[in-house]
């Protein structure tokens, strides 16, 4: 089973769980948030290796402009790294050509949003 | 079981002490059940019953500061705020009294009447289907919030200031990026950029008021079309106004999620109605770039918040799940933030 189908198989007990009446709106708060959490886990998992290889192919060109490589790793914590250093460094150069950087990779980080949130509304 | 009967029962005597201390009991009125409330990021609310022995039943609300809050804020503030909104006749709950020494709930308290009506959320579909058929047979309930709105941002300055923390823009810009960045778990390039973007556009100062900070139909009851209470005022402080307009304009307070939400302001009022009638009715100058500053602002103070819960689920220093569910919730206000700044 992949990531998301397992889950997807504790949101589905998590609702059972919830359907069946918990002792106070506290306690069925949470088992419905627990599985609003597994559906859009699921959702996100299922999207992540098509999200992932998108931003690497779409950030190249502004990283290759300012003679760094392309993103090698896509975990959120390294690319928000990398990207929030990048921005740092074009907002304080100020010149034309990072300001041209700097609006392509907006370009892109608006488009990673749009992706991330299209990939979160397939959650069944 | 029988410890949590144990500390439902000690709960029912700290709760009804203090209503006793504050006069509110009638001869030989007892606690009749505690329950908790589903609602409440940053404070714990429970439902006291009692019961009279004339049969006379009511409900009031205790409302909670527990350790480790989502908001380090002073629930104390919140309860002096309810009594200055009261006297000055705004729809808000009639607190009663004020609790910091040691108790059952784990945190200072206080109890207040539990006001009519039912707090619409306006990511459920159906409740937006309810807010919208309102507005559109005459908008009783954006009326109301206007009307709220309007003359909370009229109660003089001097009498909130002793209550409340002053912070102005440059201030409140501060304090939620120094929050940010103190709980984030990652670095967000869009979140950072848009600090960046805000100190570029400092809107020109106008006379501080109260405002609310957190102002939507949620933290509203509300009853047969007519809005019974404004609640949750932990993000309460006196400075700009406007805001207020820019919170309540985001798209997340109209219901937006994965999904668009509602077309209307706060998913309650049309939007250029409520700006133009807050603008008459207020004498306040409302001008649109001001109002999208604000709401970056607040989308970022919201982004703050929600990591902080997360911060605390991860730490260990929470065991609420929504804490959890938040993590999707700031791709959504990411998404907001990028659209706002016209990326």
């Amino acid at each position: 089973m992949s990531t998301a189908e397992v889950v997807r198989a504790v949101g589905g007990a998590l609702e059972g769980v919830a359907e069946g009446g918990a002792e106070d709106a506290y306690r069925r708060g949470q088992v419905l948030s627990a599985l609003s959490v597994c559906r859009l886990l699921a959702a996100e998992e299922a999207g992540r290796e098509e999200l992932s290889a998108w931003l690497v192919e779409a950030t190249a060109p502004v990283l290759a402009g300012r003679g760094q490589e392309a993103l090698a790793v896509t975990r959120a914590d390294a690319v928000g790294e990398r990207l929030s250093t990048l921005m740092d460094e074009l907002r304080a150069a100020g010149d034309e050509d990072a300001r041209r950087a700097l609006r392509e990779l907006r370009r892109v980080l608006h488009e990673l949003c749009d992706r991330e949130i299209a990939a979160l509304a397939t959650a069944a | 079981m029988a410890a949590e009967e144990t500390l439902a029962g000690e709960r029912e005597a700290a709760a009804l002490a203090a209503l006793a201390g504050a006069g509110v009991l009638a001869p030989g009125e007892e606690a009749a059940g505690l329950t908790q409330l589903e609602g409440g990021w940053s404070r714990q609310a429970f439902v006291l019953a009692t019961a009279a022995p004339d049969g006379a039943t009511r409900e009031f609300v205790v409302r909670v500061k527990p350790p480790g809050a989502l908001l380090d804020t002073d629930l104390r503030q919140e309860f002096e705020i309810c009594r200055l909104l009261a006297e000055h006749g705004i729809a808000a709950p009639v607190a009663h009294a004020y609790v910091a020494d040691a108790n059952a709930f784990g945190g200072p308290f206080f109890v207040m009447d539990r006001a009519p009506g039912w707090a619409p959320n306006v990511w459920r579909r159906r409740d937006r289907v309810e807010l919208e058929a309102n507005w559109e047979a005459g908008g009783s309930l954006a009326e109301d919030l206007l009307d709220s709105l309007v003359r909370i941002h009229a109660i003089p300055a001097d009498a909130a200031a002793p209550i409340l923390p002053a912070r102005d823009f440059e201030a409140a810009v501060s304090h939620w990026e120094e929050v940010q960045n103190s709980m984030r778990l990652i670095r967000d390039p869009v979140v950072e950029d848009a600090y960046a973007w805000l100190r570029e556009r400092t809107p020109d100062p106008v006379e501080p008021s109260l405002v609310h900070g957190d102002y939507r139909i949620g933290n509203c009851l509300s009853e047969d079309g007519k809005i019974t209470a404004i609640l949750d005022w932990e993000l309460s402080y006196l400075g700009d106004p406007r805001y207020d307009l820019g919170y309540i304009s985001l798209e997340y307070e109209a219901g937006r999620f994965t999904q668009p939400g509602s077309p209307l302001l706060g998913a309650v009022a049309g939007r250029d109605w409520f700006l133009a009638e807050y603008e008459a009715r207020s004498g306040r100058p409302v001008d649109l770039e001001v109002v999208r500053t604000y709401a970056v602002l607040a989308a970022l103070m919201l982004y703050a918040i929600l990591t902080t819960g997360i911060r605390m689920y991860v730490d260990g220093r929470s065991t609420d799940v929504r804490m959890v569910w938040t993590r999707f919730a700031l791709a959504s206000l990411r998404q907001e933030l990028a659209a706002l700044m016209r990326y």
